[in-house]
């Protein structure tokens, strides 16, 4: 672990309280990870999520959450600990290549998919003749199979947004015949009235709502797909959204009257938007990130230099 | 499901924010373990960026760990319950009959709850008069064991034998002492003052049923000894009166012809009360042989022998499921049921408890009878509180925290408002864990809980407590 910012009193304070007892938790000794190498990683986890002001007790509360266990793996093996990679292959190989096979869909796929991972995870790219691995960015806070799963993902997207841009430019002129005979884009007379309403309209709702009507209208997701990102029940997410696009549909409608748009009209305006809202749902999921997306860990930078190049050519 | 306009779409597509949240995060954020600021810079960022909203679906875990409750169920019913029609209609029966006994029971558990809070508020003015009687009943009949008497003075005209059975029975027996037992004593306190003696035999039929099997086996080791216990009792003192009583309904509970042989001494005993007493009895026998049965409704245990090691998961609603084969089907596991016995157990614990230690403090002090209101009324509040914690249980339980031992035998799950329960039978019975420490409750939404031994646990809160308890649950210490 990469300790990037100083570290302060109440995080070492916590940190040597508890060493002892989440040093004995995480069956350190087993995966040769000492008592002082534990401590460090553990400074490095805490100084990367709390806050500055966080106090002793908060620190305390942090670091008990952690998956201490399998940050301690993570780490072993990512400091080039034998018997910590094995471990790490007896308890993780089998599950890494059947979760990229959910991912990819499909057997050749998901064997890259999982080959190019384990080969970041062992740690293949050098960077001033060291090796560094992916694990060692695994903080603990959620369990290390999950991270397997969102590290795959991760890597899935991006080999799909990259694909999909060297498609596009092949297959434009087709995607542009199938796509372009619905696009009358009626552009409403009130359409600034109509849109500043609407961004007043969700700029009042709450983080979760707008993630939930962004996964279900633009994403295509379904409602229990919703439930499981959010861990609720499927039919919480189906009032949910329900009740949220009638109440957004309510709230446009009285900004827009508040900006002295007659009912009727706003009403009219509404309805020609959304006639053509269904044919748009695909297109609309293009909320594509910048190209280095997911590249916040500075471990992976070198590889995918490696790589991008290659993808182009 | 509703349309929505189009330009909300288009505006929900704002441009995503500079750098996205490490996999951790999203990995700490799907598996709902992240709270407060945190959890809102995932979802908010979610809500804007297409991409981290792919990921996290993506790597949702596979669907048998949190398969929605309906589809393994559904399974699980059709595959066991409904093949054949003959089959259908013999499961549909079973489950209505199942659902009324239920019920009956639940009917009348929660009478006799209302009957004790009756008899506890009943007992404020009355309990006065019986222990203002204590004094005068001392002199007048050597044998009455007034409450000081019981626990210090010797006995004059009891026998050795006798006097070490009230010395077991003193020290054992009542500080185990569970339902039956604390709603006997008050139901006497009511009868010594020659009101309510009717009631005896109902409340005895009732909390028969609530007896775990650690606790007849003490009593039943008390036979011996509790047998002769009546002759000192019956004299007159209302206190023995109803443990002597109270343990003649457990023994009962544990085997009804017991209860006949012991009731024959007492007959021989004191006539003014052995009429009334057999009376007592015989109810109480047959009462709790009915009151028996349903509990093993709840516990199934022959189910479950010779079946494998459990599986565990949390669905995706919040309800504890159990699968025997491996993931296939899962079963909703209902700990609320279960566990209303045994909150109404542990709460008719406590209130024995506050009575011995008031007892006590009566022993101490001895003919300070002022001492006697103030406990009627403690115990009344505590029985209050309990009711209205009880009330709170109703509420909709949503578990998120899990903690499974190596072999899934024994099971710790926790979640919203403090809901912490615990088996370690692989779920037949469960049992709620209040932690409470220096006058504090746990009530936040249990997000996590770690066992890293059977006896030492953590459990973490939304509300940022950290709890810890070094020998299974029973004490518990929050760190914040």
């Amino acid at each position: 672990m990469r300790v990037t910012k100083p570290i302060s009193a109440p995080v070492l304070s916590a940190v040597s309280d508890l060493l002892a007892e989440l040093h004995a938790k995480s069956d350190c000794e087993n995966i040769g990870l000492t008592r002082e190498s534990f401590s460090v990683i553990l400074c490095g986890v805490a100084a990367k999520y709390l806050p500055a002001s966080a106090t002793h007790a908060d620190t305390r509360t942090f670091l008990l959450t952690l998956r201490v266990d399998e940050l301690a793996l993570a780490q072993a093996c990512a400091a080039g600990s034998n018997s910590a990679w094995e471990l790490f292959l007896t308890r993780y190989r089998e599950k890494l290549y059947q979760s990229a096979l959910r991912i990819a869909r499909e057997d050749s796929a998901a064997r890259d998919l999982a080959d190019s991972l384990y080969a970041e995870l062992y740690g293949t790219s050098t960077r001033d003749g060291e090796r560094v691995s992916k694990l060692a960015s695994f903080t603990g806070r959620g369990s290390l199979e999950g991270w397997l799963r969102t590290v795959l993902a991760q890597e899935f997207v991006n080999r799909y947004r990259r694909t999909k841009r060297l498609v596009s430019l092949d297959e434009e002129g087709e995607d542009g015949a199938q796509f372009a005979a619905p696009q009358p884009e009626p552009v409403p007379s009130a359409d600034t009235r109509l849109e500043s309403a609407t961004d007043a309209a969700l700029a009042s709702l709450d983080g979760e709502d707008r993630m939930v009507l962004a996964a279900y209208y633009l994403d295509g997701r379904t409602l229990a797909e919703i439930a499981r990102m959010l861990g609720v029940h499927e039919s919480t997410i189906s009032r949910k959204v329900d009740k949220l696009a009638k109440s957004l549909r309510k709230k446009i409608l009285a900004g827009m009257m508040q900006q002295g748009m007659a009912r009727r009209q706003a009403e009219e305006a509404l309805e020609v938007d959304v006639r053509d809202l269904q044919v748009d749902i695909r297109r609309s999921l293009a909320q594509d990130s910048p190209a280095a997306a997911f590249s916040e860990k500075e471990e992976a930078v070198p590889l995918r230099q490696k790589v991008a190049p290659r993808a182009k050519g | 499901m509703q349309n929505l306009p189009k330009v909300v779409a288009k505006r929900l597509q704002s441009p995503p924010a500079e750098s996205h949240p490490d996999a951790d995060l999203l990995t700490a954020f799907a598996e709902q373990s992240l709270t407060g600021v945190e959890r809102d810079h995932v979802v908010e960022h979610l809500a804007r960026c297409g991409d981290c909203r792919e990921v996290v679906s993506l790597a949702l875990p596979p669907q048998v760990e949190s398969q929605p409750l309906t589809d393994g169920s559904v399974n699980w019913f059709r595959g066991t319950l409904l093949r054949g029609s003959a089959s259908r209609w013999a499961a549909v029966a079973a489950a209505v009959v199942l659902i009324a006994s239920i019920g009956t029971l639940q009917f009348r558990r929660q009478q006799g709850r209302e009957l004790a809070v009756n008899v506890f508020q009943a007992k404020q003015p009355i309990a006065t008069p019986a222990q203002s009687s204590q004094p005068s009943s001392q002199t007048a009949v050597p044998q009455a064991g007034a409450r000081e008497d019981k626990l210090a003075a010797p006995r004059p005209q009891t026998d050795s034998a006798e006097k070490k059975a009230a010395r077991s029975e003193g020290t054992i027996v009542l500080p185990r002492a569970n339902s039956a037992l604390a709603m006997h004593r008050d139901v006497a306190g009511v009868g010594a003052s020659g009101a309510g003696r009717g009631s005896n035999s109902f409340h005895g039929s009732i909390f028969a049923a609530a007896p775990q099997s650690p606790v007849p086996t003490a009593v039943a080791r008390q036979n011996p000894s509790a047998a002769p216990a009546p002759q000192t009792v019956v004299a007159g003192d209302a206190v023995r009166t109803l443990e002597a009583q109270s343990q003649t309904v457990e023994v009962t509970a544990q085997s009804a012809p017991q209860s006949q042989v012991q009731g024959q001494p007492l007959q021989n005993e004191t006539a003014e009360q052995s009429a009334d007493r057999v009376g007592k009895a015989k109810p109480a026998s047959a009462q709790v042989s009915l009151a028996m049965a349903p509990p093993s409704l709840h516990s199934e245990p022959i189910l479950m022998k010779g079946l494998p090691a459990p599986r565990w998961t949390i669905s995706a609603s919040g309800a504890l499921q159990r699968s025997f084969d491996g993931g296939q089907t899962w079963q909703d596991m209902n700990v609320a049921n279960a566990s209303t016995a045994s909150d109404f157990m542990r709460r008719a614990k406590k209130e024995t408890t506050v009575e011995v230690a008031a007892e006590a403090r009566t022993a101490v002090t001895s003919e300070d009878q002022s001492e006697t209101a103030p406990t009627a009324r403690s115990v009344a509040s505590v029985n209050a509180k309990s009711v209205k914690r009880q009330s709170a249980l109703d509420a909709p339980l949503i578990f998120r925290a899990l903690s499974v031992s190596s072999n899934a035998a024994e099971v710790w799950a926790g979640g919203s408002g403090g809901t912490l329960y615990h088996t370690t039978d692989a779920g037949n019975s469960w049992t709620r864990v209040v932690p409470a420490a220096a006058g504090s409750i746990l009530t936040g939404d249990i997000l996590s809980i770690q066992f890293s031994d059977p006896r030492n646990g953590t459990v973490t809160t939304s509300t940022a407590e950290v709890w810890t308890t070094p020998d299974a649950g029973q004490t518990w210490h929050k760190q914040s």
